[in-house]
């Protein structure tokens, strides 16, 4: 229903009267890149990074909404290039629950909370861009020699990095604007192909007489919203692109992926000192590995003389610029900032006896191999923690996660700790009332891929049990949550 | 595996002693647009012309290899090919060029929405006031059998160069629900909303021809998206395809023939399907229209393509051009599809205004009547496959799911591989199992003659005719220095 035009009048009138609520930013980024070999997460087997091929970097971004000395609302955004937020400085609880829970962040919050005066330390999130060459956090995945920094040393030395930038960011907060726009780049492709026999394999040949299409949906949508200090100059940018930086998954040093070489161009352009946040969106499904066309993409990145993650960055600082130019034109410096921080209670995905069964037999399998000195201890414990799992799930049927919306003017962001399937994001976005969603996968917590139900029948790596904790069921709760939690926020007028 | 560098040695100087073919290029256009009101095309209901809002065209590419083989490829801003209009083309160009085979020439169409209506029959049109279908056909094929004869004619020595970048245009347009249906244009905004129901090409394949004084004089465009941005109303019109030549031909000259190409897009539609509000407060940000939105996203993607296909211009590439009937298993009509399809048909037969409704559900009972009579024929296509360097391009006559145009590139051995849909004639939407068991306009039986066991063997003979364009004189993967 339409508001009389009186209404409305009355409401400018009134907006007109009250005092603006104003918007602070704060930023600040730093290298989590240790100067001494260590363990490289998100492979099945050890890698020991020698070098440093591009530095992984963490970037705080502090918001607070002030009405005159009145603190409104708050947040902190910690973007960082690592694989995902797992591990715990001090060892407790069973190594399933050292898994799944958010201890990480937790741990980190206690280490910053005397220093945040003011701020809600719960109001702190760190996201993952999921690298695949960055390092390990979590102790006892792989096995690790002795003189390779250890995951707790590297925790350690993150904290003390993650603390520096995300006191700088609060307390050099000031006045500021927000813009916000949408482009498109095409990076993300479902890595899922399916079969004539309606099996699904990720990174399946697709030149195979019985491929018959991939999976699901990509989603080229890039969500940006650009800050900009009071004199209107840009201090820092937020990028969410619905695919994780791994192209170089397989390196042997220390990589940030596509991320080093956006924020390269990017301050080539806009100045050594953007602050550029990483954000991952809603893309489980998806890759920046190419699954078909190779040699046309092939030859194209050749004559333009680019890397491969140089044309990655190509298309993600086109839409940039794409949405720079439009973007600018409408700078806000009273936006509503809302920030709701809730649990979110998810059905687990229930293991069945004949996965326990099945789980049990590879475990024997791969523990011999392990005797004979082959390095398979990563997926026995892959297929061990599947057998915890059927013991667990008798007494915990629920996966808690902590689930974030933000409101920032026309702008909602959500979070969710999983390589969170693409169908589910495109839900939470279709559904949403605000302008622009940016669903931001791997924060806030330790998550699995959450597979829909079309994947589950298609199985496959990153469909079956031992790669999900939360099943479709579970998905469909997370989404239904999320949109309800937005769309409270955005129930009163937007500006 | 990567090939070791004297194997490499080996292949360029093979390639260096095979005889150059010199490639000829002509190409004309013309305006397709009739001067007087006409029935639009598209829709279930009758709309009658009011006014031009831009001109449809016709734009016409001509290559010849000197040893001997050719093409003559087609872009109409039209509809559909309907049946019979691609002969009446060949027909009229027969006589005029004794010197070409045409069997080697084919019409494709953009699908805009509001071009004529070319086969009589499909509405109920005023008998005064008003172009007949058949007046505008003969009209159009005239036209069109100009600028073959004159693109024929003009050959002369040129270029070619091709390049692959993107641009999001195509939006999957089938939404599905929790309770497994899926819904064409369906809502995206309720609960029940489970995803999209298949994948989006935003791959743009680019084809570049240049004249012997290195001018730019033509492009091919591939978009694996209908050009049906605009339907409905009654203002005639190009759809998308208008404003990208006008801003390409501002850029690279007024003599630019722009040959839209469709790329396998039957679940396809370049009208966002979520996240509209951000689509179109950033349309509005530019003072762009929405045809001038998805122009610049094609334009954007072309210049990408153009800077690196300068850089790897050829002359001397191969040219093969295969022409082949294939024959498509027609999908069955169940007892229930057809006892639904009686039904409705019943409903719209007295009504003139239901025409199209009337034979959308006719044409299944029919199809059921001869299925079980035994009298039904498999689905009889033509199939073009052009080798050109290291092209491929191939062409069908439905409005192909997407999936079918990702396995024939995915398989084809050619570096890029241009899918041309709605060529040669129209075989009604082309949909994949999934499609089908979500049902919904575009999958139903109503929709469909060719199902999902048919669009295998499009695939497989398709990639089948390509494999062959390549086994038979290996070429030029690099000739560039």
């Amino acid at each position: 229903m339409k508001a009389p035009s009186i209404c409305l009048f009355a409401i400018l009138l009134a907006a007109a009267t009250a005092p603006a609520a104003e918007l602070w930013i704060g930023t600040a980024s730093t290298s989590i890149t240790p100067d001494r070999p260590v363990a490289l997460a998100g492979q099945m087997h050890t890698r020991i990074a020698k070098n440093v091929e591009s530095p992984c970097t963490a970037t705080a971004l502090a918001l607070e909404s002030r009405q005159g000395d009145k603190s409104l609302d708050h947040a902190i955004f910690v973007a960082c290039d690592l694989a995902v937020i797992r591990g715990e400085l001090e060892s407790s609880g069973t190594e399933l629950e050292k898994y799944l829970e958010t201890k990480m962040q937790k741990e980190f919050r206690q280490r910053v909370k005397p220093r945040l005066k003011g701020f809600d330390v719960e109001k702190l999130f760190l996201t993952a861009t999921h690298t695949h060459s960055g390092p390990v956090t979590m102790e006892g995945v792989y096995t690790i020699p002795p003189d390779v920094m250890q995951p707790r040393e590297y925790l350690e030395f993150l904290f003390e990095r993650l603390e520096e930038i995300v006191i700088k960011a609060w307390v050099n907060r000031q006045p500021g604007g927000v813009s916000w726009g949408l482009g498109h780049a095409v990076v993300a492709q479902n890595r899922r192909a399916v079969y004539a026999d309606g099996t699904a394999q990720m990174y399946g040949k697709t030149d195979r007489a019985d491929f018959r299409g991939f999976e699901g949906y990509e989603d080229h949508g890039v969500e940006i919203l650009f800050f900009w200090d009071a004199r209107t100059n840009l201090t820092a940018t937020a990028i969410n692109v619905a695919c994780p930086a791994q192209e170089v998954e397989s390196a042997k040093g220390v990589n940030a992926d596509y991320w080093h070489e956006v924020r390269e161009m990017l301050r080539g352009r806009h100045g050594s000192g953007l602050q550029v946040l990483g954000w991952i969106g809603a893309a489980g499904d998806q890759s920046p590995h190419l699954m078909y066309r190779k040699a046309a993409e092939e030859r194209m990145r050749q004559l333009r003389g680019l890397t491969r993650l140089e044309e990655i960055a190509r298309r993600i600082v086109q839409a940039f610029t794409d949405v720079f130019e439009v973007a600018k034109k409408e700078i806000h410096f009273d936006v509503p900032l809302i920030h709701k921080v809730q649990t979110v209670d998810l059905p687990i995905r229930k293991v069945t006896e004949e996965e326990a069964a099945k789980a049990k037999a590879e475990c024997a399998k791969l523990l011999e191999e392990e005797k004979k000195g082959k390095d398979t201890r990563t997926r026995r414990l892959w297929h061990e923690k599947l057998l915890q799992r059927y013991e667990w799930q008798q007494s915990n049927p629920v996966y808690r996660m902590e689930l974030h919306v933000i409101r920032l003017g026309d702008v909602a962001i959500c979070t969710n700790p999983f390589e969170l399937f693409t169908d589910y994001g495109i839900q939470i976005k279709g559904r949403s009332k605000a302008l622009q969603t940016f669903v931001i996968q791997l924060a806030a917590g330790p998550g699995t891929y959450l597979p829909t139900e079309r994947a589950v029948r298609g199985g496959g790596y990153s469909a079956v049990p031992q790669s999900n904790l939360v099943g479709p069921e579970g998905g469909q709760v997370l989404v239904d949550r999320t949109v309800e939690a937005i769309n409270a926020l955005f129930n009163t007028t937007a500006q | 595996m990567k090939t070791p560098t004297a194997v490499l040695l080996v292949i360029s100087l093979h390639v260096l002693n095979v005889p150059a073919a010199e490639l000829r290029v002509g190409t004309a256009r013309t305006s397709i647009t009739p001067d007087q009101p006409v029935a639009l095309d598209g829709h279930r209901g009758l709309r009658i012309s009011k006014k031009v809002e831009s001109p449809c065209t016709a734009t016409a590419l001509a290559l010849e290899s000197s040893d001997g083989d050719s093409a003559v490829i087609v872009s109409c801003d039209i509809v559909a090919i309907r049946t019979g209009i691609q002969d009446k083309v060949r027909e009229k160009v027969k006589a005029r060029l004794p010197d070409f085979d045409t069997a080697k020439l084919f019409l494709c169409a953009t699908h805009t929405h509001n071009a004529p209506v070319t086969l009589e029959g499909r509405y109920s049109i005023p008998e005064t006031g008003v172009m007949k279908p058949s007046e505008y056909a003969d009209f159009m094929t005239t036209r069109v059998a100009d600028i073959v004869v004159e693109s024929w004619q003009k050959r002369r020595p040129g270029k070619v160069g091709w390049a692959q970048s993107q641009a999001v245009v195509a939006q999957n347009r089938r939404a599905t629900y929790a309770d497994g249906t899926a819904k064409m244009y369906g809502p995206t905004n309720v609960p029940e909303f489970r995803g999209m129901e298949g994948y989006e090409d935003h791959n743009l394949d680019v084809l570049f021809f240049w004249d012997d004084k290195d001018q730019l004089i033509a492009t091919a465009i591939n978009v694996p998206c209908p050009a049906q941005e605009a339907e409905g109303g009654t203002l005639l019109h190009a759809d998308f395809w208008h404003p990208v030549r006008e801003v390409l031909r501002e850029r690279h000259g007024k003599e630019l023939c722009v040959l839209g190409l469709t790329g396998a897009g039957g679940d396809q539609t370049s009208r966002p399907q979520y996240g509209k509000a951000a689509d179109e407060r950033m349309r509005k940000l530019r003072g762009l229209t929405r045809l001038q939105e998805v122009a610049r996203r094609i334009v954007n993607g072309w210049e990408d393509a153009y800077e690196c296909a300068r850089k790897d211009i050829r002359s001397d590439v191969v040219l093969r051009h295969c022409v082949k009937e294939i024959a498509l298993p027609r999908r069955k009509v169940t007892e229930t599809e057809v006892e639904e399809a009686r039904k409705e048909a019943a409903k719209y037969a007295k009504d003139p205004k239901q025409l199209w409704n009337y034979r959308w559900h006719q044409g299944v009972v029919e199809r059921y009547e001869a299925q079980q009579a035994g009298t039904e024929e498999p689905f009889k296509m033509e199939l073009h496959v052009i080798r050109l360097g290291d092209v491929a391009i191939c062409t069908n006559p439905f409005e192909l799911f997407t999936d079918y145009g990702v396995q024939i590139k995915a398989r084809s051995p050619a570096v890029q591989t241009f899918v041309i849909q709605l060529a040669t004639e129209s075989g009604g939407y082309l949909p994949t199992e999934r499609a089908v068991r979500g049902g919904g306009y575009s999958a139903v039986i109503q929709s469909s003659h060719v199902g999902p066991d048919g669009g295998q063997v499009l695939v497989n003979r398709t990639v089948e005719a390509i494999n062959e364009l390549w086994e038979k004189k290996p070429v030029t993967k690099k000739s560039r220095k």
